[in-house]
C-alpha cells in the first residue's frame, strides 16, 4: 500500500467513526422524541431549543460522574467489557459500504469508495463481529458479582444465541439471490428490483431477530428493569456505563444500515435525489421502526421469548431459505 | 514478508492463551482465553488467504459454541476448588498422553511445510475463497461431507436421547431452567 492510500483510509474511517459516534448521540435525542410524542408528551426540552443539545448534556455528566467499582467486581473484565462491546460493533462499520463510487463533486481526481473496505466475505464479517460483541454483555454481567448482572448477563447468553441462528437464516434468501457475500455486490444486483420484493418473510425475520439481537423491547429482558434493575449493566456508572450505551446504539445502527444493504436496495432509489440521501433515509426509517417497536410492544416473559425463538423463528427461516432455493432453481 | 512475522504472533499467542486455558483456575477464564485462542486461529487462517473458514471459525466457535460454555459456567457457578481436585488426579496418564501428543505434534510440524500461498487444490484466479470451497465441498468432497453431517445428526440425537433417559419426565427440567432464568427468586 502506498503512504497515500493509507493516509485516504485514515482519514475514511475517522469520517466514519465520527459520523456514527454523531448519529449514535442524536439517536438518543431522536428516541426519546418519538417515544415522548407517542405518548403525548414533549421529551427533553430545556437544553437548546427543543432539547437539541441533550445528547451534548448527557455526555458531559456521564463524563464528570464519579466512576465506581464495587469490591466484589472481577476487576479485569469489569475493566474489558464495555470496551469488549462497542470495539467489534464499531469495526463492523469497516465492511458496511454507504454508497456507490463518488469524486465528491469532482473535488478529487479518481473516484472514490464509500466504504472503508470491500471483503468479499462482508456478510459473515458482520456475523463474526456480532458474535464477538456478545461477550462484552455476558462477561460484564459476570463482573460485577451480584445476582442481578448475573442473571441479565445469562439472559443475553440465551437470548443473543437463540436468535442469532435466526438472523443468520434470515439473510441466506438474499445470499441465494445475489450469489455474493461482498455488501456492494449484493446492493448492485438490486438495482432493478429490492430484495424485500422477493424476500418479504426473510425482511420480517431479519427485522424481528435483529431487535433481539439489539435487546431492545419487546425482547429486553437482559436489562428488564422492573425485575432485574437493570440487568447486565446495573454496577456500571460514568463512561463505561457510557460505552455500553454506545454500544447499543451504534448496533442500532449498524442493523439499519445492514438491512437497508440486504432487502432495501442500498443506496439505489429514483434519480430525483442523490444515493447517499436515499441511503441515510432509508437507514432512518429503519431506525424508526426499530424504536417505534418499542413504543408498541410491551416486555415478552421469558419461556414465551424462548418459545417464538426456536419454534416459529428457526423454522420459517428454514422454510424460506428452502423455498428460495426451489424457486431459484425452477426459473433458472 | 510481514505475513510471517503476523504469523509467528499470532501462533506465540495462541500457544500462550491456550496454557492459559489449562492452567486458569478461574473457569471464566479458562473460557475467554479459549476464546482468544480460536481469535487468533481465526487470524492464522486470514494469513493463509483462507477468510472464509475465519470468517466461519468466529461465527461457529467464538459466536456459538464458546457462548454456550460461558452460559454454562455462569448458569451452574462452577466453584474454583472442584477444579483443582481434577488438574491432580491421573497426573501419570495425562503427562504421558500429553508427551506423545507433543512428539506428534513436533515430528508433523518438522516434517511438513504449511503451504501458504498455494494448497494442494487448485484455486481459480476469478473465485473468491468461499466459492472455491463450495466448489469442492459440493464435487470432489461430496462424500465426507454428506457422511459428517449424518455423524453430526447422530450427535444431536444421541445428546436428546441422553438428556433425556437421565430424568423421564425431561419436558418439567427444561421449563425449570427457563424458570430460573427468567425469574429473580
Amino acid at each position: 500500500m502506498s503512504p497515500n492510500a493509507i493516509v485516504f483510509v485514515v482519514i475514511k474511517i475517522l469520517v466514519i467513526f465520527a459520523l456514527v459516534m454523531l448519529v449514535v448521540a442524536y439517536l438518543t435525542l431522536l428516541e426519546r422524541k418519538i417515544l415522548a410524542h407517542m405518548q403525548i408528551r414533549l421529551g427533553p426540552m430545556f437544553a437548546g431549543p427543543h432539547g437539541i443539545l441533550q445528547p451534548i448534556a448527557d455526555g458531559i455528566k456521564l463524563f464528570f460522574k464519579e466512576d465506581i467499582i464495587t469490591k466484589e467486581a472481577d476487576k479485569l473484565f469489569y475493566f474489558l467489557s464495555p470496551a469488549l462491546s462497542i470495539i467489534p460493533t464499531l469495526m463492523i462499520f469497516a465492511v458496511i459500504p454507504f454508497g456507490d463510487q463518488t469524486t465528491l463533486w469532482g473535488l478529487l481526481k479518481e473516484p472514490v469508495k464509500l466504504s472503508i473496505t470491500e471483503l468479499n466475505i462482508g456478510l459473515l464479517y458482520v456475523f463474526a463481529m456480532g458474535g464477538i460483541a456478545t461477550y462484552g454483555i455476558v462477561f460484564g454481567g459476570w463482573a460485577q458479582n451480584n445476582k442481578y448482572s448475573l442473571l441479565g448477563g445469562v439472559r443475553a447468553a440465551a437470548q443473543l444465541i437463540s436468535y442469532e441462528v435466526a438472523f443468520t437464516l434470515s439473510v441466506f434468501g438474499v445470499i441465494l439471490l445475489a450469489g455474493s457475500l461482498n455488501l456492494v455486490e449484493i446492493v448492485d444486483k438490486q438495482k432493478n428490483m429490492w430484495y424485500i420484493v422477493y424476500q418479504p418473510v426473510g425482511f420480517i425475520l431479519f427485522l424481528i431477530a435483529s431487535v433481539a439481537e439489539l435487546k431492545r423491547t419487546p425482547f429486553d429482558l437482559p436489562e428488564a428493569e422492573s425485575e432485574l434493575v437493570a440487568g447486565f449493566h446495573a454496577d456500571y456508572s460514568s463512561m463505561k456505563f457510557a460505552m455500553f450505551f454506545m454500544a447499543e446504539y451504534a448496533s442500532i445502527i449498524v442493523c439499519s444500515c445492514i438491512g437497508t444493504v440486504l432487502f432495501l436496495g442500498g443506496w439505489h432509489g429514483p434519480s430525483f435525489l442523490p444515493p447517499f440521501v436515499w441511503y441515510m433515509l432509508k437507514v432512518f426509517v429503519l431506525m424508526y421502526v426499530i424504536i417505534w417497536l418499542r413504543a408498541t410492544y410491551p416486555r415478552l416473559r421469558y419461556d414465551q421469548l424462548m418459545k417464538f425463538g426456536w419454534k416459529v423463528m428457526i423454522p420459517l427461516g428454514f422454510v424460506n431459505i428452502f423455498a428460495t432455493a426451489i424457486v431459484l432453481i425452477l426459473v433458472k | 514478508m510481514i505475513q510471517e512475522y503476523l504469523g509467528y504472533a499470532f501462533s506465540f499467542l495462541a500457544v500462550v492463551l491456550a496454557i492459559s486455558t489449562i492452567i486458569q483456575k478461574n473457569p471464566v477464564y479458562s473460557a475467554a482465553s479459549l476464546i482468544g485462542v480460536m481469535l487468533m486461529l481465526a487470524c492464522n487462517y486470514v494469513l493463509l488467504n483462507a477468510e472464509f473458514i475465519a470468517a466461519i471459525q468466529v461465527i461457529v466457535y467464538v459466536g456459538a459454541i464458546m457462548v454456550l460454555f460461558v452460559f454454562v459456567i455462569m448458569l451452574l457457578n462452577i466453584e474454583y476448588a472442584k477444579r483443582e481436585k481434577l488438574y491432580y488426579r491421573g497426573r501419570i496418564f495425562g503427562v504421558i498422553i500429553g508427551v506423545a501428543l507433543l512428539l506428534k505434534l513436533l515430528i508433523v510440524g518438522y516434517s511438513m511445510a504449511i503451504k501458504i500461498q498455494q494448497g494442494d487444490l487448485p484455486v481459480p484466479k476469478d473465485l473468491d475463497s468461499t466459492k472455491v470451497v463450495g466448489k469442492y465441498l459440493f464435487s470432489n468432497y461430496i462424500l465426507p461431507f454428506e457422511v459428517i453431517s449424518v455423524v453430526l445428526l447422530i450427535g444431536i440425537i444421541g445428546a436428546v436421547v441422553l438428556g433425556r433417559k437421565e430424568r423421564p419426565n425431561g419436558e418439567q427440567k427444561e421449563e425449570v431452567v427457563v424458570k430460573t432464568i427468567g425469574s429473580t427468586h
